[in-house]
């Protein structure tokens, strides 16, 4: 107890040190004066008494160090006094102190950033608790079955038998569940309640487990129970999302038992679910007709089709019990599969299921890009580590001297090592914070511009902002400083106590081991920040292409939105074909569209309206096999497919398509005229590559009662989606779609997506539409409504998020290189200055001594531009996936990178390498 | 300096020496515990009387003794210390403490005849 009170004491006395030494001083001094007056009572001389009682107290200031030494902590005095001489030796070296706090600040800061963002987003992006143990699993093909040969493996979505099978047989699993968008999907909200505006609401199906699965309570009401969710009689109950309910009914607090018109069904409101509730979303599903929220959740329908269906739009969610691992799981779940396909071939055979961890799934489509962030937040880091370190090793490579003069005297070397460390000290706190503050301002301006994948709207910076992080940062930080603040005093201190007096009082030239280090610092740097910038060269490119490339059609101007009846109005379902079940199509979605066609062409500011079965730019319409009449039957194995398009007249003129060939559809092209079709060229170089297509007829087959279409005009090339390439396309008249369709695609004969070309700005015409949509049908409001634009820009903006981010950090990265390079340089040629001279002064010429100090130079240089060069190409093969039209091995990006770099190297060789040349001879020889 | 053979002072036990100073003494200055030291050891001890100090730091943080300035006799301003009750406790053990260690020494170190 009493060392812990001593050792308080200890600390507490650092701050009234000097109270503590005057008053020893005052003792000492009434001590000595008493002696003496003691002694010269006694009849001595005063100033033999003087001299007695000085010697009687001995030591004077051994006495006060001794006192010190017992009244403060010794270790925390002399660290106070260093990294107080720490603090204003940096504020004396002003270049080197911002030149390094910066470098550690972009360090820090860039790391805590992407590192917090990517364990809040991939590590666990939707907050449930105990993610690791939550799995989806999905369908795949058997590769093994020869149903499948030449298929890629492609995860679907499971049918409800199979999701039975595995609720029922595993023992895997605490639990298991199942959600379908698609089976919920969109719905008009309230459209017959008067006086309010209908609304799109976009649902999705639960299985009551799903949600104590997923660990979501509601934040009012409750949740399903399993007799709300009996097959083939399913409870009219729904959940709200916390936004609807805030937005639409006003936080009502009795909304809970409350009904409303679903689809003008009556659903009982049963709860609310909580405010931060995110469901993942489907990577099976192309981004761009993802539905941007969930508005509502609803029981789970299992009808008699369903049960009947190969396929089925069911995500199903497991937890697995502890200790049970995704490979056992697996396994369970193979061998489950294995016997349904056995046991019931026609609905089973050639399907496998595999299980994947949810972290996974979430990010599949951009947590490369996101990981790829991680390498070149980590390549920063290491970057301006090597910077600091370079700084440090010429700062205190220049205190050899000093360091060696102190051991020679007699210094401790441990205290010696010790007041380096805390010297600097200041520098890696004042790095440290100045890289909180960055990755906290990085955070909150991130927040509100990120990509909405990374669903982060609603959280503040602390939420995201991840301590163990920022914690492993800082250590990093200040070990390098630490370790590299003592190098030269190590080397100092292992050589003979003398030596490096002498080296540096007698040689002329400085020693080239003593550069080495630094130079392989500045070496990794060039290197480290070639592979960056290389990376960012290459993402540049690709996404120059794709903002650049060439449309085929004309996006400006144009409005777009959906307009789709509920599938279950318009679709009739008859029979199973081919596994799949089978409806009839109501007249009246086509019908609709017409009529809106017409009534919006009357609208002021509208040039021209068309619609078709996809939005523009923002995914691959439906593949559909096909025959070319004439031609050898193909087999179904050797697929001939070519995307899908059901257009109205006018679509070509709307969109700006030109037609190179033939006509374009017109008001004959109807329910009662001859089937016809239009190819765009890639279709017509495919498939008619030596012939003329015009005439030929082609048969789709999709639907039994096909007909064939005869090709009547070719359309110029389109992408359909902004990072995809040119794709045959065939474009059918949509009031001479069949009166069949096939499951899955429902939506596809619901409804239409409309395009109107406006005169001005699309989004004034926002409210006309909405008008003109509600005096056709009120029942169905529009939805996603967006301008083709934002379609366009939606796509881009995530890749020019990437490439911004990626652009900067390599842009920093070879700053930094070029503050080592000069630091080095800038160093070496100071310390040859005596060297420089004598040359100089013996006849050297200044171009040949610029000439010797970039010698040097370019050793540094080359070597870090191979090793960089090695380096990108091994590693851009990551950047793959990311990039459009560009190859990792780009051989353009890789030699402009590879030149910037040199030239911005030379460009910070030229100062030192200057210097070097003005040296004055006479002042040279002076110099140290 | 002086004919006189006189003792280094042992480590560790100035502590010792200064408490049962105080205690037998009462109040004392710096001066006064040096002089009482030097006059109990019949000035046989070699006592560099600064060194006092630095125990009498020590001392006082352990809260064995406490302090208080005052007005010596010929009038001068001066550091009066006093043992408390956790010193006198402390004494108590180190008085036992050395009474069974220098038992022990004497046994293992007999005097020279």
């Amino acid at each position: 107890m009493n060392r812990i009170r001593s050792f308080w004491i200890r600390i507490l006395n650092l701050f009234r040190r000097s109270k503590l030494e005057s008053d020893l001083s005052d003792q000492l001094e009434a001590h000595r004066q008493m002696i003496k007056e003691d002694l010269i009572e006694h009849g001595m001389e005063p100033s033999e008494a003087e001299r007695r009682a000085k010697q009687a107290l001995g030591n004077d200031v051994m006495v006060r160090e001794l006192s010190r030494d017992e009244m403060v902590s010794r270790f925390m005095y002399e660290s106070l006094r260093d990294i107080r001489y720490g603090i204003r030796s940096l504020a004396r070296h002003k270049g080197f102190t911002s030149i390094a706090a910066i470098s550690l600040a972009i360090g820090i800061g860039a790391n805590t950033f992407i590192f917090s963002l990517t364990n809040s987003t991939l590590l666990n992006p939707l907050g449930y608790p105990d993610p690791s143990r939550l799995v989806t699993i999905w369908t795949v093909p058997d590769l093994n079955h020869k149903l499948n040969a030449g298929i890629n493996q492609e995860t679907t979505t499971s049918s409800v038998t199979k999701y039975f099978a595995i609720r029922e047989q595993s023992r895997s699993f605490e639990e298991v569940g199942a959600f379908n968008g698609g089976a919920c999907g969109v719905r008009a909200l309230g459209a017959d309640t008067p006086g309010i505006a209908a609304e799109r609401v976009y649902g999705q199906c639960f299985t009551p487990s799903l949600f104590p699965l997923l660990g979501v309570k509601p934040f009012m009401g409750r949740t399903f129970t399993d007799d709300e969710d009996r097959m083939g009689n399913v409870a009219p109950v729904i959940l709200i999302s916390h936004s609807m309910w805030r937005r639409r009914f006003g936080s009502d607090l009795s909304i809970v038992g409350k009904k409303v018109m679903l689809n003008q069904v009556p659903m009982t409101i049963i709860g609310v679910l909580p405010a931060n509730f995110r469901l993942f979303r489907d990577p099976n599903v192309p981004s761009a007709s993802r539905p941007p929220q969930i508005d509502f959740i609803a029981p789970l329908e299992l009808g008699p089709t369903q049960i009947r269906s190969r396929r089925g739009g069911n995500t199903i969610v497991a937890r697995l019990k502890p200790n049970v691992s995704l490979e056992q799981a697996q396994s369970e779940i193979d061998a489950i599969a294995a016997e349904q396909a056995v046991r019931d071939p026609e609905l089973h055979e050639g399907l496998a299921v595999r299980a994947e961890y949810l972290g996974g799934v979430v990010h599949r489509d951009y947590g490369s890009a996101l990981l790829l962030l991680h390498g070149a937040v980590g390549f920063v880091l290491l970057i301006s580590c090597a910077n600091v370190a370079g700084l440090l090793l010429a700062r205190n490579a220049s205190r050899r001297h000093e360091v060696g003069l102190r051991i020679a005297l007699g210094a401790g070397r441990r205290r010696i090592v010790r007041q380096l460390i805390a010297e600097s000290l200041p520098l890696a706190i004042v790095g440290s914070a100045i890289g909180v503050s960055v990755s906290v301002v990085a955070l909150s301006a991130f927040i509100t511009r990120a990509p909405v994948e990374l669903a982060l709207i609603d959280r503040g910076w602390l939420d995201i902002l991840d301590m163990r992080v920022l914690a492993f940062t800082s250590v990093v930080v200040v070990a390098t400083i630490c370790l590299f603040a003592v190098l030269p005093a190590v080397r100092a201190v292992r050589s003979e106590a003398n030596d490096p007096i002498r080296e540096t009082t007698r040689t002329v030239t400085a020693g080239a081991h003593r550069h080495r280090l630094r130079s392989v610092l500045v070496t990794g740097q060039i290197a480290l920040s070639l592979v960056l910038l290389i990376g960012a060269g290459l993402m540049i490119n690709s996404f120059a292409r794709v903002v650049t490339k060439d449309l085929g059609a004309d996006p400006t101007n144009l409005l777009t939105f959906s307009f789709h009846l509920p599938p279950a109005e318009t679709i009739k379902v008859t029979s199973m074909y081919r596994g799949l079940p089978l409806g009839t199509v109501s007249p009246k979605p086509a019908m609709l569209v017409e009529r809106l066609l017409e009534k919006l062409e009357k609208t002021p500011g509208v040039v021209g309206v068309a619609a078709a079965n996809a939005p523009p730019f923002a995914y691959r319409p439906l593949l559909f096999p096909f025959f070319v009449e004439g031609t050898a039957t193909t087999t179904a194995n050797q697929a001939q497919t070519a995307d899908y398009m059901a257009v109205t007249r006018g679509f070509f003129r709307q969109m700006k398509i030109r037609l190179v060939k033939g006509r374009d559809f017109d008001e004959h092209d109807n329910e009662t005229g001859h089937p016809v079709m239009i190819i765009n060229e890639a279709m017509a170089r495919q498939f008619f590559p030596s012939e003329d297509p015009i005439g030929k007829r082609i048969t789709l087959d999709y639907v039994p009662e096909e007909r064939p279409r005869e090709i009547v005009g070719v359309a110029r090339d389109t992408v359909p989606a902004m990072q995809s390439g040119r794709h045959p396309i065939m474009y059918v008249p949509h009031l001479q779609q069949t009166s069949q369709w096939i499951g899955i695609a429902w939506a596809q004969r619901s409804g239409m997506y409309f395009l109107v070309r406006t005169s001005g700005d699309p989004g004034r015409l926002i409210p006309a539409v909405n008008a003109a949509v509600a005096e056709v049908d009120q029942n169905t409001p529009p939805a996603e409504m967006a301008t083709v634009k934002q379609i366009i820009d939606n796509q881009t903006r995530t890749l020019r998020f990437y490439m911004l981010l990626l652009g900067v950090f390599a842009t920093v990265a070879v700053l930094m290189a070029a503050t080592g390079i000069y630091g080095v340089l800038a160093y070496a040629v100071a310390e040859r200055t005596r060297e420089i001279g004598i040359r100089m002064a013996l006849g050297g010429r200044s171009s040949t001594i610029v000439a010797m100090v970039l010698r040097q130079a370019v050793w540094i240089i080359g070597v870090g531009l191979i090793v960089g060069i090695m380096g990108a190409s091994v590693l851009s093969g990551l950047l793959q996936s990311l990039l459009f039209e560009v190859r990792a091995t780009d051989v353009a990006t890789y030699a402009v990178i590879s030149l910037l770099v040199l030239l911005i190297s030379i460009i910070a060789c030229v100062i030192p390498a200057r210097r070097a040349a003005s040296v004055d001879p006479v002042l040279a020889l002076k110099h140290e | 300096m002086t004919s006189k053979k006189k003792s280094e002072v042992l480590q560790g036990t100035l502590d010792l020496m200064v408490l049962q100073s105080l205690e037998s003494m009462g109040r004392l200055h710096g001066w006064g515990i040096a002089r009482r030291i030097e006059q109990i050891s019949h000035d046989a001890l070699f006592l560099n009387q600064g060194t006092i100090y630095p125990a009498l730091v020590r001392l006082e943080q352990q809260g064995w003794v406490k302090s208080e300035w005052g007005t010596s006799e010929n009038n001068r301003k001066a550091k009066y210390f006093q043992i408390t009750k956790a010193g006198r406790r402390q004494l108590a053990k180190e008085v036992d403490n050395w009474w069974r260690i220098s038992a022990i020494i004497s046994r293992l170190v007999p005097k020279p005849e």
